[in-house]
């Protein structure tokens, strides 16, 4: 009896655990709009409760239930969520490559079904389709397009009589070499005011390598490396020695967000993604901005490039619905939404570059880009090449960050570089499933 | 009559009152950490398809660069954290234990960043250590000396972060210290000064011995802690971009957070952690072992 007893006892903790587990039930059909619990990350007043917004009001009978976790914890926070079987509808994507293991695991609802029955049109997303699709199948549906581009504020140019990117990309002369040199000639190089900023994550560091298609590793696990993944570090290295670029570990360790550098005048010219013009027209807003940069001064042109056909990097940003979801259908209605013309018109109010580009949006991103040349190569029909696209990505970039730190810090050699960034990727890709 | 009432309590009240701790120690201790066992031979990556892998992650851990790195940073991080802890802890607690004016207030300063939060701390160094604008760098100019990079460089990142360990934790082992220093018997002085011992041959002969049980657990706790570490890491050195610079301050908890929530190798993951619970074990058992050679309990 004493042990039967000490058995139930034990056995009830695992009962309770167990039991709130199984609380999955969906809840009776309430009259009115549907409503999804979407994710994402924000801090509940910035451009993403904005866009929330902007839905629940041009909308009636889907309405989001917004869910915002803290931008620095997102990743994480999602990822716990969604393995303790949290009631979800959808989500948005922060970091990209996390795609693949959450479709490994299930969790991703696949959209094919859902854009036939719901009569989207997909061609509208056929520049996106490397980044959302695989194995034939539809995972997301992005809001935002995924370019990058060089940013610079006009000004320290035209004052020291050297030509603009702009003007150099309009000759065909804006090369990485280029790059180098003009960051060099407008930077102040006192440690203080720099020529050119690349951030700190380590897909940054490799612009060079990404346009010429160097993957690192390939999608099929093999091991994808030449000249310019060396050339790629080399060229911040040669920066940050001249004085002519923020050191890479200060940024880091600081905590120097990347808008800081535009908006306290730390460097005139930024390598950043096409988010970028909405923290701009933010920063303006808010006086974060130093009285000696104006909106008009703002300009935007085409990544450094060293082939005379031009390829843009990155990938779009998107949302998924979630496997387990009970109200797919408006699930998809809020991302097929997002990616659709009405939802570009907002997403162009907020400054941002949405996933299809027509006249209307033209105009509105117009009120932020107020430089009629940024506007066209911020809105140009350009070919992107995702960066480090696949299973392997975040490590990979996490390795590419780390030996771009060692050899920044002189601890590894140029000769050595590429061999010992191979053997690390062999391993990277001989563990991983 | 006493003794026959608690005879007669029979089990499930005895059960009862065991219910609620023992369901916490199940939920948050026991249940994780069998789990982490579990999951250390699969290659769990977050969701429900998975499938055992043997030893596969412990083959891949052995052999990884990465992994060689983050245990000798963590050693190292330890061996000068548990060294410093304890001597300072041993001198302020010595110097406080004197009959001097404020001793009360400076036992409390210097125990005070021990209850204030790691993340506060941390970034509040993080500034402190700013290599351009930091007041470390700026009291270091006014004494006419160069500054650091601190935080920015492969060579001071992982002492930075030590400094500010012993500075948030030295006080502890002081209170620590400080009472076993008053649970020495006064005659054991008395007799030591009798006998015409020196002060120093007090604290060698008589202080030391007597004080070996405190600071057999200090030490113990002090190993355990530092091979712990990960708040300070993570907050001070970019902990979602990845650490200090070239990985100079990667420890294996830091490795094990990376491993987890950036690249979805939970399964891997958990053989990291287990190993680094296997070498703080080992350690424990060997001090336990060897105590008898130096921890003194019997006067």
């Amino acid at each position: 009896m004493k042990k039967i007893l000490i058995a139930f006892f034990l056995f009830i903790p695992v009962m309770f655990s167990f039991a709130a587990g199984s609380q999955e039930k969906a809840a009776p059909a309430a009259e009115g709009p549907v409503s999804v619990d979407f994710y994402t990350w924000s801090d509940g007043n910035d451009q993403y409760s904005d866009l929330f917004n902007a839905f629940n009001a041009a909308n009636t009978d889907v309405q989001i239930n917004p869910q915002y976790i803290p931008p620095a914890d997102y990743e994480s926070k999602l990822t716990t969520l969604l393995a303790g079987g949290m009631n979800m509808d959808g989500y948005m994507q922060k970091r990209q490559v996390d795609m693949f293991a959450q479709n490994a695991n299930g969790y991703i609802e696949p959209l094919n079904d859902l854009i036939k029955k719901h009569n989207f049109d997909y061609s509208t997303m056929k520049a996106w389709s490397a980044a959302i699709e695989v194995d034939g199948k539809v995972l997301a549906l992005p809001h935002r397009g995924g370019k990058y581009y060089t940013y610079y504020n006009v000004r320290p140019f035209i004052e020291k009589g050297l030509p603009t990117p702009t003007e150099l990309v309009n000759k065909g002369e804006w090369t990485w070499d280029k790059f180098v040199e003009l960051s060099q000639q407008v930077s102040e190089s006192d440690g203080k005011t720099f020529g050119s900023c690349l951030y700190t994550w380590g897909s940054c560091q490799i612009y060079p390598a990404a346009q010429n298609n160097v993957q690192y590793i390939d999608a099929k696990g093999k091991v994808d490396l030449n000249d310019y993944a060396l050339k790629s570090v080399q060229i911040r290295k040669i920066l940050e020695d001249g004085l002519d670029m923020p050191k890479l570990v200060d940024l880091k360790v600081t905590k120097t967000h990347y808008s800081q550098v535009m908006y306290s005048g730390m460097a005139p010219m930024l390598l950043i993604g096409e988010w970028f013009p909405g923290m701009m027209a933010d920063g303006f807003k808010k006086g974060l901005v130093v009285d000696s940069f104006k909106p008009e001064d703002f300009r935007i042109t085409r990544l450094p490039s060293d082939s005379p056909d031009y390829y843009s990097v990155g990938a779009p940003t998107f949302g998924h619905v979630h496997s387990k979801s009970k109200n797919k259908d408006a699930a998809f209605e809020v991302l097929a939404w997002f990616a659709g013309n009405e939802g570009a018109k907002v997403e162009a109010g907020l400054g941002l570059l949405p996933p299809v580009i027509n006249d209307d949006v033209k105009a509105i991103l117009a009120e932020n880009i107020l430089d009629k040349e940024s506007l066209k190569y911020f809105t140009e029909d350009v070919s992107v090449r995702p960066m480090l696209y696949n299973k392997y990505g975040s490590k990979v970039e996490q390795l590419v960050a780390r030996f771009t730190e060692l050899y920044l810090m002189n601890q590894i050699s140029d000769a050595d570089f590429l061999p010992e960034m191979r053997k690390e990727l062999q391993t990277i890709s001989d563990s991983t499933d | 009559m006493k003794r026959k009432s608690l005879e007669r309590v029979g089990w499930p009240t005895i059960l009862s009152f065991l219910l609620p701790g023992f369901t916490g120690f199940l939920l948050f201790i026991f249940i994780p950490m069998i789990s982490t066992l579990g999951v250390a031979f699969t290659n769990y990556s977050g969701g429900p398809n998975w499938k055992f892998i043997g030893l596969r992650n412990f083959q891949i851990l052995l052999t990884s660069p990465q992994f060689h790195q983050s245990l000798k940073v963590t050693l190292t991080f330890a061996v000068y954290t548990v060294i410093l802890q304890i001597l300072m802890g041993l001198l302020f607690a010595v110097l406080l234990n004197q009959q001097l004016r404020g001793k009360t207030f400076f036992r409390s300063l210097f125990f005070m960043p021990n209850v204030l939060s790691t993340v506060g701390v941390s970034l509040a160094f993080s500034m402190i250590c700013n290599p351009a604008l930091g007041f470390a760098n700026q009291i270091l100019a006014g004494l006419g000396l160069p500054g650091s990079a601190w935080l920015t460089s492969t060579d001071t990142a992982l002492m930075s972060i030590i400094i500010v360990t012993l500075w948030m934790s030295f006080g502890y082992y002081m209170i620590i210290f400080l009472g076993g220093l008053q649970s020495i018997n006064p005659a054991l002085y008395e007799a030591a000064s009798i006998d015409g011992a020196t002060g120093f041959q007090s604290f060698y002969k008589v202080t030391l011995p007597m004080l070996s049980p405190t600071m057999f657990f200090a030490m113990t706790i002090s190993i355990i802690g530092s091979f712990k570490v990960f708040d300070q890491v993570f907050m001070m050195t970019g902990g979602s971009l990845g650490g200090g610079p070239a990985g100079s301050t990667n420890v294996v908890v830091f490795d094990v957070y990376l491993n987890s929530f950036t690249h979805y190798k939970f399964g891997y993951a958990s053989a990291e952690s287990l190993i680094l619970l296997l070498i703080v074990l080992a350690i424990t058992l060997i001090q336990f072992r060897n105590q008898k050679k130096w921890v003194t309990y019997d006067i």
